[in-house]
């Protein structure tokens, strides 16, 4: 059943899904990690006189946990996509193969 | 702890050598307050910096793993059309995250130049603070007529002067936090314009949604400068032999979101006079969070301080803290949370004095915990020198200790994070 060269490549192409799937996205988590923790700064660090900076630097703080968890959920779809391509490129392959060799 | 830490200490110096000028020369009031606006904490500023620092090179892993990943697939594995768009666009996602790590750059070196200013202020506060001393000094003597009459009114005319030269350096500190600090902001809204134009359509509704919940902890900081400026103003007549003003002496307000989407709001003041034997501070907060537009409650913490400040006497504090938060709601969802607390105690007679801080924290999720105790010396409420050890197990049970030795003054001679241990 199935061409073994076939199912070797959409193997291949399943596996650069899962990597970025499993291996890449979390690596933002851990990207994030580090400004959640000690990136949070409190109204007074900047001193009083400093108030323009400390009602700035929230916004940037925030700018950066959207832009990270928008990346990193693209980079999701981006695997969902390419699982999803190597599903259609074996289907296709499959059924012009099948076309070959009728029943 | 680095050069950044000494801030405090110098700003330490500088408001007690201005108190002492205060009761002769009436300029030094408006030192005192001006002085009390231009407090920050350079070291927590260094420290978010060092923290920006390593999120920009878990981006550029971010990226190096992308490109090595989308690589690893021979041509002939995916020769179809789709293989071109998807190259595509892991290139253009590769270019956009360039943009989010040269963000991270950014808001990085804006921070170090707010804890150098604040810096560079603490060092000019604590020579003016001893030069005014001095002034408050002569001005007593011309009126015991140990130095002649005229003394007096010329000690007076400078101390005008030096009113109006730390005004000026509170607006040029006030100028360069100013200038620094909107860089945060605006560098956010032209790094997502230059996201969209590299493709990411959710850059631009990405920086809305910051301006919305920076925006709620934005007005928090500013009512808390706003209420303390008033306090600072209200309170800058405030003397140990001759207490005005009110008892409270600042608040704290916090309305901060992580990277969950978990806010963390609460408030706190420091009650107390400058004169007074002892100052209370205190606070609690909530956590909370919204999910899909369900109100999850996610823990709560307090806080407390008492200070005794006698007159002449040995000086002592101690505190504590308490805290717990659940990502997934308290008696909620089916994690569990996270309990910490601390103790903390100083001890001190005139400038110098000992510190100890406790901390413990377990998660009840994995299991894993940590305690840790730090000790040193102060001068005048910063750090001088100290040891920190921390020990901690990780959710397999694996222990491990690490020891920390900080010497600020060794960094200031030798430039750097030296002695680490």
């Amino acid at each position: 059943m199935g061409n073994p060269e076939l199912e070797f490549r959409t193997g291949n192409i399943k596996k650069l899904s899962g990597d970025l799937k499993n291996t890449v996205a979390p690596k933002f988590d851990q990207a994030m990690k580090h400004i959640d923790g000690d990136g949070t700064i409190e109204g007074g660090d900047f001193s009083i006189v400093g108030t323009v900076a400390a009602m700035s630097y929230p916004i940037g703080l925030q700018y950066a946990f959207q832009d990270l968890a928008t990346h990193k959920r693209q980079v999701e779809k981006y695997a969902d996509a390419v699982a999803a391509s190597a599903e259609n490129y074996r289907k296709s392959e499959e059924s012009s193969t099948v076309k070959r060799t009728p029943k | 702890m680095s050069l950044y830490g000494n801030d405090k200490m110098l700003m330490g110096i500088a408001k007690a050598e201005v108190t002492a000028a205060m009761p002769v020369l009436p300029p030094a009031w408006i030192v005192n307050f001006l002085f009390k606006l231009s407090e920050g904490d350079a070291a927590k500023l260094e420290k978010a910096a060092t923290a920006w620092e390593k999120t920009a090179q878990e981006i550029s892993g971010i990226i190096t793993s992308i490109r090595d990943t989308a690589g690893k697939l021979a041509k002939e594995d995916w020769n179809a059309e789709s293989r071109q768009m998807f190259e595509q666009k892991v290139d253009a996602m590769c270019e956009q995250l360039e943009q989010s790590r040269a963000f991270c750059e950014v808001v990085k070196n804006a921070l170090l130049v707010c804890a150098a200013a604040l810096l560079a202020y603490a060092v000019f506060a604590a020579a003016m603070g001893a030069y005014l001393a001095v002034l408050a000094a002569v001005f007593v003597a011309a009126i015991a007529g140990v130095v002649t009459a005229p003394a007096a009114s010329s000690a007076m005319a400078t101390a005008g002067v030096c009113l109006k030269i730390t005004y000026a350096a509170t607006a040029v500190l006030g100028g360069v936090l100013s200038i620094a600090g909107s860089i945060f902001g605006i560098h956010a809204w032209v790094t997502s314009g230059r996201q969209e134009k590299l493709g990411n359509t959710e850059a631009r509704a990405d920086f809305k949604q910051a301006m919305v919940s920076g925006g709620v902890t934005a007005l928090t900081n500013l009512a808390q400068n706003a209420a303390n400026t008033g306090l600072a103003y209200v309170n800058r007549f405030d003397m140990p032999h001759k207490p005005s003003g009110l008892p409270l002496q600042k608040i704290d307000l916090d309305a901060d979101r992580n990277k969950d989407g978990t806010w963390t709001v609460g408030g706190g003041g420091t009650v107390g006079r400058a004169g007074s034997p002892f100052s209370i501070e205190g606070g609690g907060n909530i956590k909370f969070s919204r999910n899909d537009g369900d109100f999850l409650f996610n823990g709560l913490g307090a806080e407390g301080k008492y200070s005794h400040t006698p007159p002449g006497g040995p000086q002592w504090s101690a505190g504590g803290k308490l805290d717990y938060s659940d990502e997934d709601g308290v008696f909620q969802g089916p994690k569990n949370g996270e309990l910490s607390g601390g103790l903390n105690g100083e001890w001190g007679i005139g400038n110098g004095g000992a510190k100890l801080e406790t901390e413990g924290k377990k998660n009840f999720e994995d299991g894993s915990w940590k305690i840790s105790g730090s000790g040193g010396g102060t001068y005048q409420g910063g750090d001088v020198a100290g040891y920190k050890g921390e020990y901690e197990v990780n959710e397999k049970g694996e222990g491990q200790y690490q020891g920390t030795f900080n010497n600020p003054i060794y960094d200031i001679l030798h430039g750097g994070d030296q002695g680490k241990k």
